[in-house]
């Protein structure tokens, strides 16, 4: 059994407190294998979590097969889809409750990871609520942490970002740009503004009592090459407190939630008059009926866009309206979860274009 | 009748009903709106569809019922009655007997005072979409010229359109006629603009879909759709993840009372209101998903719904009444056609009443 093995089998195991995971990961970390992560805002306690992992899918077939310790529960798929994986896909999860997070984190490769990841945030969903970050938060979240903790030097060394097409003849409307540097996090981001472009991840170096480097993404995962608990604590502990805030943005915005005062809509606006050119609303429609898991009902195309929206995932649907040239309307109708809402308001901004996700003020 | 056609002649349908339905909630908005200072009355109430009684003194419907689309009511202020045509006939002969009957409207009517704490009395608008406007007008003009018409209450003409000026506006125009206040008037002779956004996101109104007129049927079907998924239970959801269907058993009566929270108007003098939408136009709907294959009706008179993760639904709603359109035109064109040979002294007429 090689190094990877050696270390899938070691770590992937219950753990009674926060300090034993954190040394077992530093361990794994110091031998080169890389630590993939995902931050989850969800209400579920660890009990609920694991009854309801254990519980039947559909077809009376049992599909976790959960560990638990005090601190932390182990999950192991059922399903073994990678053939060359040497254990079976599993993935440890724990709970932050005071924040109301969950995080999960494995040592496997890492689309072992995002598979496992995916199954357990399906059977989850929408009690578990994924959260997508947009630069300006990113942003923000680096920001606090480089004001909070001026010990710490963070230095980019990798970026991945997305862009519009200029070109009306290509058939591709968003480009995606790699980047290699090693600057500052802020220089960074103030190209990005100045280039028009969204964030997709970000390859960091963290330099303080100790070293530490990982990746982050937008949808709030993460791979730690080295330094796991710097890196938890300072980048993933930062990105935490992001995502229990868009939770909170997200929460209680269907007609259900708010009986006697209907539906509470969110504008996506941008700086620019996107829709002045209709051929827009066309798109957008295009990039809507793309998302996974859901219908659109389109009632009316043009000059105005209205539209409708299920998502089959937990039956919220939303009416999508295009009123003026620069924002994008989504009305929240009987149901809407924070989970759902998310989601749409992230496939909006990562295919159709990113622009600031606001409370409508009316 | 092709198919592809029937389809377009359905959207416009759709979207004439829907722009109606808009046309209502403005009026409401305006209506409620204080302007002075700047935000809704306090008790003001918009009633969409109330049942109001009519008197034996009533010149087209006495000692009856009636259901006027809307009525606006402020205390201290004259209540407003808002009576909506969706659609009016190029005829003028059919379509002259519709404007007679808004007389019904003018008139002690019962319940609307009492019962929605507003003035006795009312004003009357009858609104109009901006293509029939001119039309009406002509019409409720020459009608009163041979005294055929008359209104005894402040009656108001308003069209209503919708406005690309930088933004998607609403717009209401007073064509003829007036209200009993006449600042109010003067600002519907504007015409007003009204920001779609502040009806789209309006808490009391703003989820209404449906009126007192039976919509059709692909937007219906498209409501019960959505609805029927937001209602899953966790275990139906991970059910039809796991197996791509799953049964969900539906009662009309229960479904109507679901789709009335979900997209009908909710007031607070619930005895008057009707019911919107009606038993009829479910049962209706939930027919048409047997026909595609979506239900099935059991012989208690349930019906089960198959779910599925189904894309494109309400094209696949619109494709299903077009392609009844296309076959009941066609039935009645050969029915025509064998009539006009079975009766060759009246071919003729059959072919002009085709």
């Amino acid at each position: 059994m090689d190094i990877q093995g050696k270390a899938e089998k070691q770590f992937h195991r219950p753990y009674e407190n926060w300090s034993s995971l954190k040394s077992a990961a530093d361990r794994v970390c110091e031998r080169g294998v890389h630590i993939n992560g995902a931050v989850y805002s969800s209400k579920l306690s660890l009990a609920s979590i694991q009854t309801l992992l254990e519980g039947t899918a559909g077809g009376g077939r049992k599909r976790f097969v959960v560990r638990k310790d005090k601190f932390s529960c182990v999950v192991h798929d059922g399903l073994r889809v990678f053939r060359d994986v040497q254990t079976k896909p599993s993935v440890i999860l724990w709970r932050d409750s005071k924040r109301g997070l969950t995080y999960m984190i494995s040592v496997q490769p890492r689309e072992v990871f995002e598979h496992i990841c995916r199954s357990v945030y399906r059977f989850l969903q929408p009690e578990l609520c994924k959260v997508f970050l947009r630069t300006r938060e990113v942003q923000g979240a680096l920001n606090r942490l480089a004001e909070s903790h001026s010990e710490l030097k963070l230095r980019v060394r990798e970026y991945t970002a997305r862009s519009l097409i200029a070109d009306p003849g290509s058939r591709k409307r968003v480009r995606t740009v790699r980047e290699w540097t090693d600057e500052e996090h802020e220089t960074v981001f103030q190209k990005l503004a100045d280039e028009k472009q969204w964030l997709a991840g970000l390859r960091l170096e963290v330099r303080g009592r100790g070293e530490a480097a990982g990746r982050i993404w937008r949808d709030v995962t993460f791979s730690c090459e080295s330094g796991f608990g710097l890196f938890f604590n300072s980048i993933v502990a930062v990105l935490g407190n992001s995502v229990t805030g868009s939770r909170k943005f997200f929460e209680s915005r269907g007609r259900l939630e708010n009986p006697d005062h209907g539906s509470r809509p969110v504008r996506i606006s941008y700086s620019e008059d996107v829709f002045s050119n209709k051929k827009q609303n066309i798109r957008l429609l295009q990039i809507l009926k793309t998302l996974r898991d859901s219908a659109l009902s389109v009632y009316h195309p043009n000059p105005y866009l209205h539209a409708s929206l299920v998502d089959y995932v937990d039956g919220s649907s939303y009416e999508v309206w295009v009123t003026n040239p620069g924002s994008i309307l989504v009305v929240p109708k009987r149901k809407a979860t924070a989970d759902s809402m998310g989601r749409v308001c992230n496939f909006i901004c990562d295919e159709f274009q990113e622009g600031d996700i606001q409370e409508l003020a009316c | 009748m092709e198919v592809a056609e029937a389809i377009e002649s359905l959207k416009i349908e759709a979207n004439n009903y829907m722009r109606t339905v808009y046309a209502l909630k403005a009026m409401a908005n305006e209506l409620l709106w204080d302007a002075s200072a700047k935000r809704f009355y306090k008790h003001g109430l918009a009633c969409f569809g109330p049942r109001l009684e009519t008197s034996s003194l009533n010149r087209i419907s006495p000692n009856n019922k009636v259901t006027p689309d809307l009525v606006v009511t402020v205390p201290s202020r004259q209540n407003v009655l808002v009576e909506a045509k969706l659609a009016v006939s190029g005829d003028k002969d059919k379509r002259r007997p519709k404007l007679l009957q808004v007389q019904k409207y003018d008139d002690d009517l019962k319940g609307l005072a009492d019962n929605q704490r507003g003035h006795p009395g009312h004003d009357i608008v009858f609104l109009v979409s901006c293509e029939h406007a001119k039309n009406i007008k002509d019409d409720i003009q020459e009608l009163q010229k041979n005294g055929e018409i008359r209104f005894d209450r402040p009656f108001a003409l308003v069209r209503f359109f919708l406005m690309e000026q930088y933004k998607t506006w609403f717009v209401l125009e007073v064509v003829s006629g007036s209200l009993t206040d006449t600042d109010e008037t003067e600002k519907l002779r504007g015409p007003l603009m009204i920001d779609l956004v502040h009806l789209i996101s309006n808490p009391d109104f703003g989820h209404i879909k449906f009126y007192d007129a039976e919509p059709p049927l692909p937007l219906l079907m498209d409501e019960i759709h959505e609805l029927v998924m937001s209602s899953l239970t966790r275990e139906q959801r991970q059910e039809l993840r796991e197996s791509n269907q799953v049964d969900v058993s539906l009662k009309v009566e229960q479904l109507r009372e679901q789709m009335a929270e979900n997209c009908g108007p909710i007031n607070t003098s619930m005895s008057r209101i009707p019911e919107i939408p009606q038993k009829g136009w479910i049962g209706r709907a939930l027919e048409g998903f047997r026909k595609m294959g979506w239900a099935s009706k059991q012989n208690d008179g349930t019906y089960v719904y198959h779910v599925k993760q189904r894309r494109d639904p309400l094209e696949q709603f619109y494709s299903l009444c077009a392609k009844r359109k296309c076959r009941t035109a066609l039935q009645r064109q050969q029915k025509q056609e064998k009539d006009a040979k079975k009766y060759p002294l009246f071919g003729d007429q059959i072919r002009c009443a085709k």
